[in-house]
């Protein structure tokens, strides 16, 4: 190998990659703090294991502090979700077969100062919504994230997911329906009927 | 149309509301929020604290030592992209006698039209101060960039955890200065221990990541070839993997020539 090319393959960007410029650094750190957590939940209930969640959160992050002063207000929540989104579906195809990485139980208790049995029971209840929310189709399970747990508007939904609003209440219904259905097959919830567990 | 309620609004089974509950509570980890604000130029994360509300106090408090590492990330995507990691570590210690601006490719100057606009839904954090343009040095005149070290007489275990922050991020921007400056070979030497010397380690993506462009810096192309892989293979989704890979492709399309 030359060492040109070898050099070039680390320090030349792809020819159609714009220089990314942070429009407004000042305001970047106060970004990050404000929709951090909304970044994770997303990347986490998307499916992402807690390492792959960590880099896209980020990578989102540094992407939208690129427009952070273009960004209208109300509107960062929907760009980070489309950042996500996209992000989450290369991380997605890239892996091969899903590995299962444990989650960082100390680091949690740390962080929340959490009594462990209400972790515990916590955590037990995230891994349920996430394996109900992989059952979902991707349409429906970004549309049930964002108003179910993000607590998104349908319009600002909406705006996230390129669609009309009545498009977003027909897939939010219909997301609520096929989310009891799963929940039933998976003995979350008892079948109509039955007296619950 | 008839208003959709929120399901956790519209009496749910309790099963499920248990389920909807856990996520909508749920904060993204300490480590998680020290990395990003770090990439953003704040070392507020230090303390742990995420709320906007309380962070700008909480950077004034840490501000001994900030240090700002922009990440920068070119090409298509986090797995195919080609990356650039750029470092800005404006290390202001409260003893000017070690004071050392790094410099950066990285243009952080707003663009014209921006800069006299700023959003007023967004307050401003005063470590942003330390974010400063800077041009990158001529390499013959590269200013001399020593090792930060953790500040003494810290008492508190949070002081403890934002000194240690500091340092392991001054160190990161140090090393990036130096590969700036020319002086390449020098970092793999500076990164040496860096896992026994901070635990956990923050920034191990990173450092992988600037002892390859060490050892690249260095012509020690097996070395390059021995870190591009430890990267595409342990941190397969970290913003430097698009050029581990490139890195990876263009020595095994040497090898088959």
């Amino acid at each position: 190998m030359s060492t040109t090319a070898f050099s070039t393959a680390l320090t030349e960007p792809p020819a159609d990659t714009e220089e990314p410029v942070v429009d407004a650094p000042e305001l970047a750190p106060a970004f990050a703090r404000a929709h951090i957590d909304f970044a994770w939940r997303v990347a986490r209930r998307l499916g992402l294991t807690p390492a792959d969640a960590e880099d896209v959160a980020q990578h989102a992050m540094l992407i939208a502090s690129q427009k952070v002063a273009s960004l209208s207000a109300g509107s960062e929540r929907a760009f980070l979700f489309r950042t996500i989104q996209f992000l989450a579906s290369k991380v997605h195809r890239a892996r091969r077969r899903h590995r299962e990485e444990p989650e960082d139980a100390a680091g949690e208790l740390a962080d929340q100062g959490a009594d462990p049995e209400a972790l515990v029971a916590q955590r037990r209840a995230r891994a349920t919504l996430d394996a109900i929310l992989s059952e979902l189709t991707p349409d429906l399970r970004g549309a049930f994230v964002l108003f179910e747990i993000e607590g998104l508007s349908q319009p600002e939904i909406a705006a996230a997911l390129g669609i009309p609003t009545g498009t977003v209440a027909s897939r939010l219904r219909r997301a609520r329906e096929a989310f009891t259905r799963i929940a039933v097959a998976r003995g979350v919830l008892a079948s109509p009927g039955e007296e619950p567990k | 149309m008839t208003k959709l309620k929120r399901w956790v609004d519209d009496s749910p089974p309790s099963a499920v509301l248990d389920l909807l509950q856990a996520a909508r509570t749920e904060k993204a980890p300490s480590r998680v929020v020290s990395r990003t604000l770090v990439a953003f130029g704040t070392t507020s994360a230090a303390s742990g604290v995420a709320a906007a509300s309380g962070g700008a106090a909480t950077a004034s408090k840490l501000a001994p030592s900030i240090a700002a590492i922009v990440i920068k990330w070119g090409g298509a995507g986090l797995l195919g992209g080609s990356v650039v990691v750029g470092a800005v570590s404006a290390v202001n210690h409260h003893t000017s006698s070690s004071g050392v601006t790094h410099a950066s490719r990285a243009n952080l100057s707003p663009p014209s039209g921006v800069a006299g606009n700023p959003r007023p839904d967004l307050p401003r954090a005063p470590a942003a101060a330390a974010v400063e343009s800077v041009a990158a040095p001529s390499r013959p005149n590269a200013p001399p960039v020593t090792e930060p070290r953790v500040k003494p007489g810290a008492s508190s275990s949070h002081h403890d955890e934002a000194s240690a922050l500091d340092a392991e991020s001054s160190l990161i921007g140090l090393a990036h200065a130096r590969l700036r400056a020319g002086d390449g070979a020098s970092v793999l030497e500076l990164l040496s221990g860096y896992e026994e010397r901070f635990s956990p380690p923050r920034f191990e993506p990173e450092v992988l990541y600037l002892r390859m462009q060490s050892a690249v810096a260095s012509g020690d192309r097996a070395n390059a070839r021995r870190f591009a892989a430890l990267i595409v293979k342990r941190f397969p989704t970290s913003p430097g993997v698009g050029h581990a890979e490139a890195l990876l492709r263009a020595a095994g399309g040497a090898q088959g020539q």
